[in-house]
């Protein structure tokens, strides 16, 4: 009776459970590999994606961009007629409107240069976005070989080897370099910061604007003082 | 014992197989924190676009609020008149005909009512340049009202997306847990594994 037991159990030993001893988990293993298949495929139309939304949203920043540029042409012939040398209080028209302007642009955020920062960093952005599309669907394939190894290592019986080959499938083969979109979306928030403060033109609103108010007029007498007195 | 001991050494998963399942699930996670990185950046990019239209949008209402004071368009229509009106908005159009420079005409809209009313005798630039803090204010109100929030774009399809890797994440998980037992086979399991087979000799 001991020697058949023994028997029975080297029996089983040898032949008796596959490399996987348990059908459930040889199920799961082969669920994930479906799953990762089909995560694999819809990774590359990512891609796809990316360039239709990057290409949506430049033609949005480009109208936009069109508009700047008028608006800049005709600040900068308000700069012109700014500069000339006469008394706010006679102008009228044309030179009024310029004056008042230019005034008005006190108000507004220093422009020059942070507009160019915000543009630059559409295109930060949609590089960014373009290499995570890049790198999202070639993680789908890593872990799509290496699974597929795992599965058909799975099915095999107890006696298969692990060799070279297998060991190299059953390495993932991706290594992603999420630091450095890390430092482009820290850059991409403070940008959007900057111009939601700038957006919002930072006046105080409400009971605060009488103090506003006396310093503004400081700053426009200030102004006037300046084209009085030069040439 | 021997016997138990080799039977279940000999089903053992070959340590590069667990090594395998243990890097998926770090692929995984990878996998996941790019996707992360790509929503957060969908939602920055729109963000921008929605301040930047703000922003620029701004400029330009005040210059049409600083142009419908100080000059009479040259060649007003009553339609241009209606679009420049509606451009304003109520509160700003009252402050502009409230400011408007003497000596500017009274424009009339499509309707034949007067939209742009004719500058008050005593308006100067200097009276306007007094109320320009009101005037940026107003141009402010009237730009969040056009442009109330960052339209929020549907994210479902990314929740979604982490749902799935999470799921996976578990499958995988089981998986591990299923292979670390099989090698890692505890005195307390050895010993009940024995009395199971004793109890089958009986």
């Amino acid at each position: 009776m001991r020697y058949f037991v023994l028997s029975f159990l080297l029996l089983f030993t040898a032949f008796g459970c596959s490399s996987i001893n348990s059908q459930s988990v040889r199920d799961l293993i082969h669920l994930q590999t479906e799953k990762i298949d089909q995560a694999s495929k819809n990774a590359q139309t990512l891609t796809s994606g990316t360039e239709e939304a990057i290409k949506n949203w430049q033609k949005s920043v480009a109208s936009l961009s069109g508009a700047l540029e008028n608006q800049r042409k005709i600040e900068s012939v308000n700069s012109l007629i700014f500069s000339a040398n006469r008394s706010l209080a006679t102008e009228k028209g044309i030179n009024a409107h310029a004056s008042l302007y230019m005034i008005g642009q006190v108000y507004l955020k220093d422009r020059m240069g942070f507009e160019q920062t915000v543009l630059d960093q559409f295109d930060q952005d949609y590089g960014a976005l373009r290499t995570l599309a890049r790198q999202i669907g070639e993680s789908w394939k890593a872990l799509q070989k290496t699974q597929q190894a795992v599965d058909d290592f799975s099915q095999r019986s107890s006696l298969a080897s692990v060799d070279t080959n297998l060991v190299r499938s059953l390495i993932i083969d991706f290594k992603g370099d999420t630091a450095a979109i890390d430092q482009v979306l820290i850059r991409s928030t403070q940008v959007n910061d900057a111009l939601r403060k700038a957006s919002g033109m930072g006046l105080p609103r409400g009971n605060e604007l009488s103090g506003v108010q006396g310093l503004n007029e400081d700053l426009i007498n200030l102004l006037q003082q300046i084209k009085t007195k030069s040439p | 014992m021997l016997v138990c001991l080799l039977a279940f050494a000999g089903c053992a998963t070959p340590p590069p197989v667990k090594q395998a399942i243990v890097d998926i699930d770090k692929g995984y996670a990878t996998n996941a924190k790019m996707m992360d990185q790509y929503r957060t950046l969908v939602q920055n990019v729109n963000e921008r676009l929605f301040y930047w239209n703000r922003y620029i949008s701004q400029r330009l209402l005040l210059d049409t609020a600083l142009r419908s004071m100080t000059e009479d368009y040259p060649g007003n229509t009553p339609a241009r008149v209606d679009e420049k009106a509606d451009q304003l908005g109520p509160k700003l159009l009252g402050l502009v005909n409230e400011l408007r420079l003497a000596g500017l005409p009274a424009s009339k809209g499509s309707s034949g009512a007067v939209i742009f009313a004719a500058g008050k005798p005593d308006n100067t630039a200097d009276k306007i340049a007094q109320r320009l803090p009101e005037i940026v204010n107003r141009v402010v109100e009237k730009v969040d009202e056009d442009y109330v929030n960052p339209a929020k774009r549907d994210m479902t399809e990314f929740d979604a997306y982490q749902t799935n890797v999470s799921a996976l994440r578990q499958v995988n998980g089981a998986i591990r847990r299923y292979l670390e037992i099989d090698v890692t086979v505890s005195p307390q399991d050895v010993s009940e594994i024995a009395d199971s087979i004793r109890q089958l000799r009986r």
